[in-house]
């Protein structure tokens, strides 16, 4: 299924809003025109029309076509990984499993013609998110960061179209409170699916075993249970293999072992 | 006598053909495993292993068409009475060439201890330049006003070298003032709000802030950022912008020294207006 097909006519300027971003789209003889601006205020969703000569010149890249006019836009999910960290502590009681619904700004993916890897002119975040570092000084994984008050991820947010909600299970499978300080979602493993006007992935399932043990993550190979009526839009951006295991925690000490 | 020039010559050409032969094939041979090896198995590997690999392969190469040439040439001979002379002839060789053996030798320790690798930007004493070839008796740095400079490997093993680049992250230290009259908190607030804004700055490790020294004019701060290492330029260009916009915002005294001019001994300091 095509997300967002557009049919650009030519000289003429599209503007897509999402979020602070504001994506000028023009179609000059075989030639797309992409222009970037950003807007003080936060659209509430992605909107999409005709417009103007936009205010403020955006920074243009053109590319060039097979003189189709047809633009496809897909949401996918950022280019890096992604690590949630709760506003205030966290924590999963022994032997219980929470599920939250943390929301990650999308990327836009525009597609010249058709859905072919070669055909990727442009990907445009819809927020700029901040970067941060998961592991060691010398050794680790560069990441971008969200903050998530988790009180209010326990459902699934109502109106979050320029966002893409990714369901995280956690279970605590130890006899031991688990602080949860730090959640790295390998977004590229995950599937886009649209439900009801609501982007969705599939379940990432976390089983946690104990300090020193190693997690095991699994990610479902289905829309989550929330999503009624969810049709894939958008494949993962790399093949997983089988297993995937990664370090999904960073528990804080107790003060006890210092 | 003609009929055995002749002959001699005959053969000469021979030998002459064969061993150009043995050039070509050779030379041919060497290049065509270096791009053999380059499109099977390099890719997987890292610049400087290829690098290394690639240079073994063509000095292994040479050695052994050379050999064959003097196979060819039948100059074991020759050979032999040279290896007889080679007595004298080491010697005077060791000492004219201690410089670069000393040099091969450095060269095997850093190969073995891999301080850095191609593509790395290091500091060498006072110069600054990314790693550009590793060779049998030096490096090359190409530094970043693109100057091409040569370092014997000798003089690297014995000076300090910093490589900048070898860690994927970097903290960037910036030394700051405020003025007295200043709440360091509410600085010390600001910076940090600053770091969170700005994308490039590393969410963890987590901002260092620390109040260095009273000093003449001011208190002085430490503000270090963490970064990913390519991100050097773009993230020191924004950021001082923002520490000066921010603190103009908040009305926070970047202080400097001040100079009063006096026109002559009798007279009054010059006045001076400020203008807001």
């Amino acid at each position: 299924m095509i997300w967002k097909k557009l049919v650009l006519e030519p000289n003429t300027s599209y503007v897509w809003k999402a979020g602070r971003q504001q994506v000028y789209l023009q179609k000059r003889n075989k030639e797309w025109m992409l222009g970037i601006c950003q807007s003080e205020t936060a659209e509430s969703g992605v909107v999409l029309g005709q417009s103007a000569t936009p205010s403020e010149m955006p920074v243009w890249s053109s590319y060039t076509g097979d003189g189709g006019n047809e633009l496809l836009v897909l949401p996918a999910l950022p280019e890096l990984p992604v690590v949630v960290r709760p506003i205030a502590p966290f924590q999963v009681l022994p032997g219980q499993t929470a599920v939250l619904y943390p929301d990650i700004p999308l990327t836009l993916q525009f597609y010249a013609g058709s859905r072919k890897k070669e055909h990727l002119i442009a990907e445009i975040n819809s927020e700029r998110l901040s970067q941060t570092w998961f592991g060691e000084p010398d050794e680790g994984l560069l990441a971008y960061v969200r903050y998530i008050n988790f009180a209010d991820a326990f459902q699934p947010p109502e109106q979050a179209e320029h966002h893409i909600v990714c369901p995280v299970r956690i279970s605590n499978e130890t006899q031991h409170v688990l602080p949860v300080e730090r959640l790295l979602l390998h977004v590229d493993y995950l599937t886009v699916y649209t439900s009801e006007s609501t982007l969705f992935t599939n379940e990432i399932r976390i089983k946690y075993h104990g300090e020193g043990q190693v997690s095991d993550v699994l990610y479902a190979s289905q829309p989550p249970a929330v999503a009624k009526k969810a049709q894939q839009v958008n494949a993962p951006r790399s093949q997983r293999t089988h297993n995937v295991i990664s370090r999904s925690f960073h528990i804080i000490k107790s003060l006890t072992q210092y | 006598m003609n009929l055995i020039n002749f002959e001699l010559s005959l053969e000469m050409l021979h030998k002459l053909k064969a061993v150009v032969v043995t050039l070509i094939v050779g030379y041919l041979l060497i290049h065509g495993m270096v791009l053999l090896l380059n499109r099977v198995m390099f890719k997987k590997m890292s610049k400087q292993t290829r690098m290394l690999l690639t240079k073994g392969i063509v000095y292994a190469g040479i050695i052994i068409i050379g050999l064959i040439v003097i196979n060819v040439l039948e100059l074991k001979g020759v050979f032999a009475t040279l290896l007889g002379a080679a007595g004298v002839l080491g010697i005077v060789l060791g000492i004219a060439s201690q410089t670069s053996i000393g040099n091969i030798v450095s060269g095997l320790f850093l190969i073995s201890e891999k301080p850095f690798e191609l593509g790395d930007l290091i500091r060498v004493g006072d110069k600054l330049g990314v790693v550009y070839s590793i060779d049998l008796l030096s490096i090359k740095l190409k530094t970043l006003d693109n100057l091409l400079i040569r370092i014997p490997n000798q003089t690297l093993i014995s000076t300090e070298v910093t490589n900048i680049t070898k860690f994927p992250i970097r903290r960037m230290d910036i030394d700051l003032s405020v003025a007295y009259k200043e709440d360091l908190q509410r600085v010390i607030e600001v910076l940090r709000s600053i770091a969170q804004q700005h994308p490039l700055c590393l969410d963890e490790p987590e901002p260092l802030i620390i109040t260095k020294a009273f000093n003449e004019s001011g208190i002085d701060l430490i503000f270090g950022l963490w970064f990913e290492k390519s991100n050097y330029v773009q993230l020191r260009n924004g950021i001082f912008h923002d520490i000066t916009r921010r603190f103009a915002e908040e009305g926070i005294e970047i202080p400097f020294p001040h100079l009063s001019v006096y026109a002559g001994e009798a007279t009054k300091p010059m006045p001076v207006v400020t203008r807001s």
